[in-house]
């Protein structure tokens, strides 16, 4: 009965690895689907443009637990659904919204598993070559 | 003597009067479209079908060129010494019938073959011009091209109106054959680009001819600085030299401030209490030996925008910087706006006289901020020429030596405010770009930042335009040479980067210097061919693809509207990305003759690969790291 139990206990969670792993790789494909990358970066490290116009926008940086409107995933299908700043449609100085006609909700679900999947730690300054870049400046 | 069809009289007829006449008496005799003067009528090409004999000239090539005799002193030869003698180094072409003679008086001038003027191999037109648009800001002086009548003219004129925008001097020699098919064939050429060059000619004989070119040279080099444009008609070329000679060198005029102003200039920044200097583009690099000058013996702490273009201020100089104290008493720029005199050289809207089309007007309305920007007193001169006066009225000055002390410790102040700042914001802009540092493809920050321990200790130059890849140089990079950071391509015309990279490298090729180009794959598609004259002339030139896939910034446009459409997002790569195949620019590179790698999408990688590639680029050959980037 043990023996039996923890068969599907195991079996229950490698569904559960299987069915993230579809999420995950669906998450993966409607982001660069539907072009979440060419703001926020292809993994919502945002972009690195400093100099932000109308044609160079400083998008917002998908971070789990500090970004806004990734605080839940009914959170961030809001977000997406209700957005209502599109006019006058200047392009890109605004997100675009997604209709439920375009992503329905278990493509929210798999677009935020995904997101939410998303490195969040950096390397310290001196562990990268602008460490080294930094002595060298200050040798000058 | 011949006539051309559906003309009353042939160009050829105006070279039966080109006899030895006076060179003075000339030059009011070439027909120089200068500023200000109305165009003649345009190009007149009629419609008609080209006959046998001009199809088998141009298209058939089994004719030898038209030689109405040999001659061992052509005219061309003595257009060549006229280069020489200006100091061109090189010529860039794509070969052409109708300027052969000039073509062939290079490459085997009996004193100086090849050398002093090279001939440089472009394959296309455009990219010659921009090979030209990259030396010329490298050096501050132009580069020649050769370019063939009006299909070789238009073929070149995208690139033409980003030098002219971005006033760089570039000499434009048109080559002209009455025998040329009839859609090759115009009356007045230089109508196709007139609106975006700076001043052309016609000349109809030799001397006319040696005086035009010295003339465009003149021009092209005096702010504003543009490319201008001398027809050389091939029967020119061709005849005999014999009886003429070289005329005398006329050197280029500059507009200077008065040296009543040079003198109020040196007392107030002698005696002011805290000086500024806001150092914009000058013009070469002795302009900017001046300003450093200017700056030491005065003690005033200096604005630069060297990361952002060329020949201005360097970075890492004790004075550049905000210095102490950011109360300044009195800021002079040069080549800038400023708080209280600015020293700004003519812009290309005092030209807008050539521009029919309202070409030039529309660029002036752009500049209209850096136009009339500054509040302070104002000078139309040339600041770099005008620099030599106030450097006299400094040495001379009897406030020069009484203000020693103050000047000595003001100085030092500034030099350690600015090592503090520039510090400081080095640190704060390196915190900002850690983001997404180990992320694959790799971040645009990080494509810069493992470069730089490559080269910092090199001497270096960036030859393309960077804002499409982030430009992090700008804010991580040093920037301490006249030459460190070229800028922009003017008009934000694509196609620019890997010629002007090019030119920036044969500036470089003797002088032990790397080129880097940043350089983007859309921008890159438009004339690839530049990386064999890259190969064929062994430039030292390293490419940095930033390979997004795409032509980014549009794909966000359509992105957006589709967005914004509510029409949804998934089909705006269509007509914006490089997908479908992929690009393999590796291939393509190696192609024409230049070793690569890539593509690169593990940023653990990038550094193997930029070592390799300086060292390859340090041996004298160039090299193309492909690397896959974030979009931007």
């Amino acid at each position: 009965m043990i023996r039996n139990l923890s068969h599907c206990i195991v079996l229950s969670l490698a569904l559960a690895g299987t069915v993230q792993a579809q999420t995950s790789a669906a998450g993966a494909a409607l982001y660069n689907q539907h072009g979440c990358y060419t703001c926020h970066g292809h993994q919502g490290k945002g972009t690195h443009v400093e100099r932000t116009n109308n044609l160079f926008p400083a998008p917002p940086i998908l971070l789990a637990g500090k970004t806004p409107f990734l605080a839940s995933e009914e959170v961030f299908r809001a977000y997406l659904r209700l957005r209502a700043d599109q006019q006058p449609p200047e392009p890109s100085v605004k997100m675009p919204h997604f209709s439920a006609e375009v992503l329905d909700d278990a493509d929210v679900a798999a677009l935020y598993a995904h997101i939410m999947a998303f490195p969040v730690d950096e390397p310290a300054l001196e562990d990268t070559v602008m460490g080294w870049a930094l002595d060298h400046a200050e040798k000058q | 003597m011949e006539e051309k069809d559906g003309n009353s009289l042939s160009r050829r007829g105006f070279l039966g009067g080109s006899g030895a006449v006076g060179t003075a008496a000339l030059l009011g005799a070439f027909a120089p479209h200068a500023a200000g003067q109305a165009a003649s009528s345009g190009a007149s090409a009629s419609a008609q079908l080209p006959t046998a004999q001009q199809l088998e000239r141009d298209t058939a090539a089994i004719s030898p060129p038209a030689v109405t005799g040999i001659t061992s002193r052509p005219g061309s030869d003595l257009m060549v010494e006229m280069l020489r003698e200006l100091g061109v180094e090189f010529v860039a072409a794509n070969p052409s019938s109708s300027f052969e003679g000039l073509h062939e008086s290079i490459i085997n001038h009996p004193e100086h073959p090849n050398r002093t003027p090279e001939l440089i191999t472009a394959l296309h037109e455009g990219s010659a011009v921009d090979m030209a648009h990259g030396y010329g800001k490298a050096t501050g002086k132009p580069m020649v091209v050769m370019l063939h009548a009006t299909v070789g003219l238009q073929n070149a004129s995208m690139a033409i109106y980003q030098a002219f925008v971005d006033k760089t001097p570039i000499v434009l020699l048109i080559g002209s054959d009455d025998g040329f098919i009839q859609a090759h064939i115009a009356d007045d050429l230089a109508a196709l680009v007139r609106p975006y060059t700076k001043w052309d000619a016609y000349p109809r004989t030799l001397p006319d001819a040696l005086e035009a070119i010295q003339e465009a040279w003149n021009q092209a080099m005096t702010p504003p600085c543009a490319p201008t444009l001398v027809v050389v008609d091939s029967q020119l070329q061709k005849m005999s030299a014999a009886g003429f000679s070289l005329p005398p060198r006329r050197q280029p005029q500059f507009p200077l401030i008065s040296t009543a102003d040079a003198a109020l200039l040196a007392e107030r920044l002698l005696t002011a209490s805290n000086p500024r200097i806001d150092v914009g583009r000058l013009r070469t690099p002795e302009g900017v030996e001046r300003a450093v000058r200017l700056a030491e013996l005065t003690g005033a702490c200096t604005g630069t925008r060297a990361n952002q273009g060329p020949m201005s201020f360097p970075q890492t100089h004790p004075l550049c910087g905000p210095g102490a104290s950011a109360d300044y008493d009195f800021v002079l720029g040069l080549e800038l706006p400023a708080t209280h005199f600015a020293i700004v050289g003519p812009d290309i809207g005092t030209l807008v006289g050539r521009d029919d089309a309202g070409v030039g007007l529309s660029i002036v309305r752009g500049r209209s901020g850096a136009a009339g920007g500054g509040a302070g007193e104002r000078r139309t001169a040339d600041a770099e020429a005008s620099l030599v006066l106030i450097l006299d009225a400094v040495v001379a000055s009897a406030n020069a030596a009484g203000r020693a002390a103050v000047i000595r410790e003001r100085s030092a102040a500034h030099a350690q405010a600015n090592r503090e700042a520039r510090l400081t914001g080095l640190r704060a802009q390196m915190e900002r770009r850690r983001r997404g540092w180990d992320a694959s493809p790799v971040n645009t920050a990080r494509l810069y930042a493992e470069l730089w321990p490559h080269i910092a200790n090199e001497d270096w130059c960036i030859g393309s335009q960077t804002n499409f890849s982030g430009g992090h140089h700008a804010d991580l990079w040093q920037h301490d040479r006249p030459y460190s950071c070229l800028g922009g391509s003017g008009a934000a015309g694509i196609g620019y980067s890997l010629g002007a990279s090019v030119g920036a490298a044969l500036a470089a090729r003797d002088n032990g210097r790397i080129v880097v180009d940043f350089q983007g794959d859309g921008d890159f598609n438009f004339m690839p061919g530049a990386l064999w004259t890259a190969a064929h002339h062994q430039l030292p030139l390293l490419i940095v693809m930033h390979n997004n896939r795409a032509w980014h910034q549009e794909l966000m446009f359509v992105q957006y509207l589709t967005g914004a459409r509510g029409r949804g997002t998934d089909r705006a790569h269509i007509g914006t990305t490089l997908r479908d195949p992929f690009v393999d620019y590796r291939s393509i590179a190696q192609g024409y003759g230049v070793e690569a790698v890539g593509p690169i999408s593990d940023p653990a990688e990038l550094a193997e690969a930029y070592r390799r590639g300086v060292e390859v680029v340090k041996e004298g050959r160039p090299f193309l790291v492909d690397v896959l980037t974030q979009p931007r």
